[in-house]
């Protein structure tokens, strides 16, 4: 058996053993960026020798009576070629990262972290194995959580958020520890219903092999259906991947997450906590339609595509909307990050109305234009917060005069997230408002547009206030390790989209084929690359309100001025609405004033009133009180008093007596 | 009326108990440090026999002593009990050697050394615990059980803090009223059926099925008390939290968590079709009490007291696990106690070095910042809350996992209504990684202050050996799950 | 020679040295007295056992009819001999005591010696008139030891107590008359339960069952706590004896016999949850002891009741577990009582010893704190110690649903009640060992009151060994 493929997860994770057991600073980078080296090789490698059949791999793990547990791997289409986007951007990261993080204190435990991470995800994408996938996902949750948390110190200069501004009386700042905790704390919430949702699968399906249930799950579908627990099933099985793909309601973990390093954000961002969610559901959605297909479960199972849809709009919407007045340039890339994503879903969800192959083809493509303009424009933003000293856009000037070749990355990136032609970011994003609109689904076709437009606008506002002006400081271009990965990036969002269209060999069509041909995806009926939809006329509307949302960001903060608004200082409704938007709607304060401290107080409550009240109060207190006093009351009954013996000594007598006849019946 | 050729296997369980005492004697004459590594050693024995036996057989049992009435006193070791077994012999051995740096600190502070009855008390602690796991009988249970309970009673009496008489003094009561309870069920059973056995099943089980629910009312709520659920759970903080730290490490995850395999190895067993019935109880119970003591950690700012409240809530986690009434839910609250034995004696002991290295410190509110200067006590607590949240690599992941991969079981038979009580679940289940996490970062994160000094290596490195067994059997998990399922399985018969 | 005849002489030994020993007038001679009286003890229990082992020994609790043959004087039983070896250790556990007394020594030997002959014959008989002549025997060795000191306490206790005892002795008399002459008696029944009646007042009194108490707690909570050492620990087995021998032998059946059993069970909840909630606030120990004995009375009468109850219904299981519980109970409450009470004497300096004046007592008095541990621990009934077999076997027999008598709605409440009782002493128990240890740096420095165990240290600890290595080997003796 070809046991090669295991090194592209479990490489990472035996470096990240070395470098605890090492202890090294300056072996530790090295070991890191040569195990994910490894890993992109050999996915590059299993991915060109993929063809006919999904590639699945056993090694026996451990037993559960009869099942054997395997340590299973699933190579088809998807989980390849999203194993080697994972790779080379964490390279391409792990590379930056070399420089860029040379003097931190940290550093063993940021490379640490930061392999386990890597492994983690591959290991997540790869894995044929429910188990062996959870233990990737909650990997995941682990290393971002000790990585959002690297400078754990808590210094002002690593928070998010303003200090001192409060909302409705919550604090709208995070710290790093702070921020950990509720990335992990968000994401574990959900995977309670995850975790739960596979044991219903394995209870009614008897594996836990993704390869094994994909037959099985029309049967699976369809006693779920019986017992009336359809779509809270798939609900509950589902949400794991909402709260790591940072959907409403859990979104708030990944706004606050860029406390890190901003090369952990490119990771968390682009290569691999985010698109755990996308992937898993990916993996799972083909099973669900072709499931309810072949039982005759559409109009069942129909409320659980509308209900991704709605919170694909929904967050899209929203994060864009709250970009659009964000100061800071990390927050913007981070609100971005959640919107692109909420595209995603809603390709996910629209995929159950319309040629369910393409939707999720749309979704995953977009999944890699996201990766690479995303980790561009992270890494970018690490260099310039560190040349600037300030993480607000406010204060970040004159990039291209001094910093050409960043801002060519970072430009070109922006492009892409804008949606222009032709940028990969145009092509898949058009291709999902072309599914929504064809299949009839206005409302989602409508909210894409719009989240079109504010995404031109908002990440072209932060390219016109921070291209325009001269220089505050002593700014210099990145050292060149550091550059070229970002620079790489940019190039590659272009060199995606110039590609992804052209017929025949094109990107597309050959993601396209290897992921519905090649993957357990197959049997959805396939359809050939021709025969995607695509329709330039269609694409007019959006690429003009894109240009729409440039033009206006151009205008209003064109030659370094800033309109009143984002001051902050406008009054009526439009400060209000600023204030909406840049408190994040009050969610975060909503969370914080009704969960966090409601939490505390039911805590306070039940500590003063239920523990040390109630219980402490029952047990230790009354209980032994009473018995003080019935004990005080009979030593009463002890005088010295003589002829009172005598008395009771009788009268015991006559008491023995008196009890045998009662019961003598 | 049997008395059979010692076996081997008893022999060798027997050998801490005989160490113990020796221990007492000489213990006065040699070196603390010597002392430890005999106490562990003996400790160790048990150990390596039992891991052999599971090697080689699978399943184990020695008659000692067969008593007329009272049944037979034999030892089992069988693939339920031996997680419970490994976990508890390998963290006894390894805070045996943790407790010289911190009870010489202790002793310090209290003016007296006494390292014989220390070690002493200590082993037979430990060794009584493993004779409660390995016991078949009523009789044998209870016994080892209030040896247990005797030898850590005045090891809290002695050398706890607090007020700690009236500390000891609450535990004492209300553990001894649990094992009576649950003896006085035993009774019921013993004397309809004329053996206190529960291993093997009693052939004539059936004919105490008239006083069953009596009998269980009885069992559970003796264990309940030892397991310090929601409503009989207030002993546990004040007993926890007072005791000395190694004898926190070993109560609050080992000797609790008896009572949740004793729920399984004994009233689960024998009466299924009648425990079945309390489902729903048993689950809402199992909630109430993680998301009671869960939200409890919240409000305390004795980090003991707070690795206390989440000791309740892992065993809520453990009830739930049983009251999932299925193999797989059955095995996740096994690895439960494994995966909190693990992790919670890292916890406490973390919490240790923290206390000698830094004059007692224990309040919360005067912590933050500590990551910085004690780097490899942030390391160990970060693994035990790991291993309490269930986060890879540790075994805690399996024991969640299991635990919950057993409630999904569950709720597919249970209608769209089980989906309320998802999400109790979820909120029960998130508590867990809020407040370790939070707890990490109010004790451990934040801006650094000076003045805290690491522990050393007599006190880290009994630690590293236990987080590493908690990795080794993450990668490693059939190690205990392949004859654990194996048994579970076939008891339940599908 | 019968053998049972043998076994009555048995005694010979110590009512002889028991009479001749105060011939030996010189105080120096004291320690030689002890002797020839611990002796006399061996002898007896030598006597005994060579019987046991020849057989002669029955075992008709269990196997025949009790009354067959009232010409006999003497039942030699498994009851008898228990309660033989139980009230020979006591002996042996008192005479070491003597050396201590400020006067009386060698009264105190022989009045220990008869009290041990007079509690054998009581355990042993069936016959009315064994039975008064050695209720007589054990009375009169009652009074004598109470009033040994010269104390104030001690001597108006032990009037009281006489003269309580000489109302309780006329009890048993005409009891013991009512029961005889109820024998053959077409309308006997009246006069059997009258006088069984009129038993457990007698015998509830000689141990101390509220409400026939009343100077237990004065007499053992303020008299010399070396008299009241032998007083619990031997002078009590005999009446436990005759009462269960009486009532397996002479009981009537049907609803008189549940009536009985009421009041039997009345009399035991009262016993244990009158003394265990009033020594809850004691600060005296000695006084707390002394509720403590009223307590363990009680847990005893509870093994009585449950095998007169399973005696009746031939439940037989019920039966060997409660009179076993109940012999080794006896053990065990009269090594701890015996030492514990040396102990007291050990730590009093004034007319009582409070919990505070113990304070610290681990830290100067290492191995006496504890003894003390252990034999509280053992009136707890913890394992392994041998009182924990014997409230095993007690509270399991109790708890056998077979009896129904002892289950209500399938709740088992007699066993139930002495559980809670048996959790509610721990309290008070465990006051004492947390005033020994638990305070010892409080006190360290201060002037702490006189201890002095000189002439104790014996007893105490070999009572303290008694009640562990009879404890590990109790599960070995079950077994035979």
């Amino acid at each position: 058996m070809n046991y090669l493929p295991y090194l592209i997860w479990s490489s990472p994770f035996v470096a990240s053993a070395f470098v605890l057991a090492l202890h090294n600073r300056k072996a530790a980078g090295g070991i890191s960026i040569g195990s994910i080296a490894i890993a992109t090789l050999i996915s590059a490698y299993e991915l060109a020798g993929l063809s006919g059949h999904p590639v699945v791999l056993n090694i026996s793990w451990f037993s559960l009576g009869a099942l054997q547990v395997n340590l299973g791997m699933l190579m088809d289409g998807l989980s390849t070629i999203m194993a080697l986007v994972v790779a080379v951007i964490s390279l391409l990261i792990s590379i930056y990262s070399y420089r860029y993080m040379e003097d931190d204190d940290g550093i063993n435990r940021y490379w640490f972290f930061f392999t386990f991470f890597v492994g983690s995800m591959l290991l997540l994408v790869l894995s044929n194995n429910l188990l062996l996938l959870l233990i990737g996902w909650e990997g995941t949750t682990l290393s971002s959580y000790a990585l959002i948390g690297h400078w754990y110190t808590d210094e002002p200069e690593r928070w998010v958020g303003d200090a001192d501004r409060h909302t409705l009386g919550v604090p709208a700042w995070s710290t790093p520890s702070e921020a950990a905790i509720r990335a992990i704390v968000f994401t574990s919430l959900a995977d309670v219903a995850f975790i739960t949702a596979i044991g219903m699968l394995y209870s009614v399906s008897g594996t836990f092999s993704i390869s094994v249930l994909a037959s099985s799950m029309p049967h699976v579908l369809t006693v779920m259906q019986s017992r009336g627990i359809l779509i809270p099933f798939l609900i509950a099985f589902t949400l794991g991947a909402f709260a790591k793909s940072a959907q409403f309601p859990f979104h708030e973990w990944l706004v606050t997450a860029m406390t890190g390093p901003s090369s952990i954000s490119a990771l968390i961002h682009a290569a691999t906590m985010v698109n755990a969610g996308v992937y898993l559901l990916l993996r799972f959605t083909p099973m669900f339609i072709s499931g309810s297909l072949a039982d005759g479960l559409s109009a069942q199972i129909e409320p659980f595509f509308i209900y991704m849809l709605i919170i694909g709009a929904l967050t899209a919407f929203m994060m864009a909307s709250q970009a659009t007045v964000a100061k800071e340039l990390k927050l913007i890339l981070a609100y971005s990050t959640a919107s692109q994503i909420g595209y995603m879903f809603m390709a996910i969800g629209a995929s159950f109305f319309i040629l369910p192959t393409v939707a999720l083809f749309a979704a995953f493509s977009h999944m890699i234009s996201q990766a690479i303009f995303k980790a561009a424009l992270f890494l970018v933003a690490g260099v310039l917060i560190h040349q600037f000293g300030s993480r607000y856009i406010g204060d970040i000037r004159g990039i291209w005069k001094y910093m050409k070749y960043s801002s060519i990355a970072f430009f070109l990136a922006a492009l892409s997230l804008s949606g222009i032609p032709p940028f990969s970011g145009f092509w898949d994003k058009d291709l999902i408002l072309d599914l929504t609109s064809s299949a009839g689904l206005w409302a989602a076709y409508a909210v894409g547009m719009v989240v079109a437009f504010l995404t031109a606008f908002y990440i072209f506002r932060v390219i016109v206030m921070t291209f325009q002006a001269g220089p505050r400081g002593e700014v210099k271009e990145a050292k060149r390790s550091m550059m070229w990965p970002y620079l790489l990036l940019g190039v590659a969002a272009l060199l995606f989209g110039i590609l992804w269209p052209y017929a025949l060999g094109n990107i597309s069509g050959r993601i396209y084929i290897a992921m519905t041909f090649d993957s357990i995806i197959k049997w959805v009926p396939a359809q050939v690359v021709s025969q995607i939809p695509f329709n330039l006329v269609m694409s007019v509307p959006s690429v003009a309100v894109s240009l729409a949302g440039i033009f206006l960001a151009y205008f209003l903060y064109r030659g370094g001025k800033q309109p009143s608004i984002s001051k902050g200082k406008a009054g009526g409704m439009f400060g209000a609405i600023y204030a909406f938007l840049y408190d994040r709607w009050f969610i975060n304060a909503v969370y914080y004033r009704v969960f966090v401290n409601g939490l505390l107080e039911v805590s306070t409550l039940l500590g003063v009133f239920v523990e040390a009240k109630f219980f402490d109060g029952i047990y230790h207190n009354y209980i032994p009180n009473a018995f003080a006093r019935v004990s005080g009351r009979f030593r009463r009954l002890q005088s010295g008093d003589f002829d009172r013996f005598i008395g009771l000594m009788f009268l015991g007598l006559l008491a023995l007596i008196i009890i045998f006849l009662i019961f003598l019946r | 009326m049997t008395v059979t050729a010692l076996p081997l296997g008893l022999s060798v369980l027997l050998v801490p108990f005989v160490v113990s005492v020796l221990l007492l004697v000489i213990g006065g004459r040699l070196r603390p440090r010597l002392l430890a590594y005999i106490s562990a050693a003996s400790l160790g024995v048990p150990l390596v026999f039992t891991s052999a036996v599971m090697a080689l057989y699978r399943s184990y049992s020695a008659t000692l002593l067969a008593v007329g009435g009272l049944g037979s006193f034999m030892v089992v070791i069988n693939g339920l009990n031996w997680p419970v077994l490994l976990g508890i012999m390998a963290v006894t051995m390894a805070i045996a050697i943790y407790s010289v740096p911190y009870m010489k600190r202790r002793f310090e502070e209290l003016g007296k050394e006494h390292w014989g009855t220390y070690f002493f008390l200590y082993t037979f602690f430990s060794a009584s615990m493993v004779g409660i796991v390995e016991s078949n009988n009523f009789i044998m249970f209870y016994l080892f059980l209030e040896l247990s309970l005797i030898s850590s009673f005045l090891l809290i009496a002695f050398y706890g803090y607090g007020d700690r008489g009236r500390v000891s003094f609450i535990y004492l009561i209300w553990t001894h009223l649990g094992a009576f309870l649950f003896l006085l069920g035993g009774f019921i059973y013993g004397m309809i059926l004329g053996t206190f056995n529960f291993y093997p099943v009693p052939p004539n089980l059936s004919s105490i099925f008239p006083y069953v629910y009596v009998i269980i009312a009885l069992i559970l709520l003796g264990l309940f008390i030892k397991m310090a659920i929601f409503g009989v759970h207030v002993w546990l903080p004040y007993a926890h939290a007072e005791a000395p730290t190694p004898i926190s490490a070993l109560l609050s995850p080992a000797l609790i968590g008896i009572g949740g395999y004793a729920i399984i190895r004994i009233p689960y067993i024998l009466f299924f079709s009648y425990m079945i019935k309390l489902q729903w109880a048993l689950i809402v119970l199992a909630l109430v009490t993680i998301i009671y003591s869960g939200l409890l950690t919240f409000h305390q700012k004795d980090l003991k007291r707070l690795l206390a409240y989440s000791s309740i809530a892992q065993m809520g986690y453990m009830l739930l696990g049983i009251a999932s009434f299925n193999p797989l839910g059955i095995v996740g609250a096994i690895l439960q106690f494994y995966a909190h034995a693990v992790g919670k004696s890292l916890l406490f002991s973390s919490s240790g070095a923290i206390i000698t290295e830094n004059n007692g410190l224990r309040d919360i509110t005067k912590m933050g910042g500590m990551a910085k200067e004690m780097p490899m006590t942030t390391s160990m607590a970060m693994l035990g809350f790991m291993d309490i949240s269930g986060l890879p690599p540790t075994v805690g992941f399996f024991s969640k996992l299991f635990i919950l991969l057993g409630v999904g079981s569950f709720l597919v038979n249970s209608g769209v209504y089980g989906f309320i009580m998802l999400i109790f679940l979820v909120v029960g289940f998130g508590i867990t990684p809020a407040y370790s996490f939070t707890a990490m970062k109010r004790v451990f994160f934040g801006p650094s202050k000076k003045g805290f000094k690491d522990a050393g290596l007599m006190m880290m490195a009994p630690l590293i050996f236990i987080a590493i067994l908690g990795i080794i059997t993450f990668i490693f998990p059939g190690l205990l799950i392949t004859p654990l399922y194996l048994y579970v399985h076939s008891l339940m018969g599908g | 020679m019968d053998m049972q005849i043998i076994l009555f002489y048995s005694i010979a030994p110590l009512v002889i040295s028991g009479l001749l020993i105060p011939l030996l007038r010189n105080r120096q001679y004291i320690r030689m007295k002890g002797i020839i009286g611990a002796a006399a003890l061996v002898i007896t229990l030598g006597i005994w056992a060579y019987e046991y082992f020849s057989g002669a020994i029955s075992s008709w609790l269990i196997s025949s009819s009790p009354v067959s043959d009232l010409a006999r004087y003497f039942l030699p039983d498994w009851l008898s001999l228990l309660v033989a070896v139980v009230a020979v250790m006591g002996g042996l556990l008192a005479l070491p005591l003597a050396r201590r007394l400020t006067g009386n020594q060698t009264v105190y030997i022989s009045i220990v010696l008869i009290g041990v002959g007079g509690t054998i014959v009581l355990a042993s008989t069936l016959n009315p008139f064994l039975i008064v002549a050695s209720w007589g025997l054990v009375s009169v060795a009652s009074y004598a030891l109470a009033s040994i000191a010269k104390d104030r306490d001690s001597l108006i206790n032990s009037v009281k107590y006489a003269i309580m005892g000489a109302i309780a002795f006329q009890f048993l008399v005409i009891a013991v008359f009512l029961i005889y002459s109820s024998i053959g008696n077409p309308s006997g029944a009246l006069l059997l339960d009258l006088g069984l009646l009129l038993l457990m007042a007698a015998i509830g009194f000689k141990i101390g069952i509220p409400p026939f108490h009343m100077w237990l707690p004065d007499l053992y909570g303020y008299s010399e706590p070396l008299s009241v050492a032998p007083l619990s620990a031997i002078m009590k087995l005999g009446p436990i004896a005759l009462l269960l021998r009486l009532m397996l032998a002479q009981a009537p059946s049907g609803p008189e016999m549940e009536a009985l059993l009421a009041v039997l069970v009345v009399l035991s909840i009262v016993a244990m949850t009158f003394g265990n909630v009033t020594a809850l606030v004691q600060k005296n120990i000695q006084r707390m002891m002394a509720y403590s004995s009223m307590a363990q009375v009680g847990y005893m009468l509870m093994a009585i009741t449950v095998a007169f109850a399973s005696f009746s219904t031939r439940d037989y299981t019920s039966f060997y577990f409660s009179v076993g519980g109940l012999l080794i109970y006896l053990l065990a409450y009269s090594a701890s009582k015996a030492g514990i009470f040396t102990l007291i004497k050990g730590v009093r300096s004034g007319r009582e010893v409070t919990l505070t004046d113990i304070r610290g007592l681990s830290a100067t008095n290492g191995a006496q704190s504890a003894s003390f541990t252990i034999l509280l621990l053992n009136l707890i009934g913890l394992p392994p110690l041998v009182g924990f077999w014997g409230k095993l076997l007690i509270f399991a027999s109790a708890a056998n649903p077979e009896l129904s008598f002892f289950y209500i709605g399938g709740v088992p409440w007699f066993a139930l009640i002495g559980i809670i009782n048996s959790v509610i002493s721990v309290f008070y128990y465990m006051k004492i060992v947390r005033s020994m240890y638990g305070d010892s740096e409080k006190v360290r420095g201060h002037d702490a009151p006189a201890r002095r165990f000189e002439g104790l240290n014996l007893v105490i600890f070999a009572s303290t060994i008694i009640v562990v290595v009879v404890g590990i080997i109790v599960p070995v003796l079950l077994v035979i």
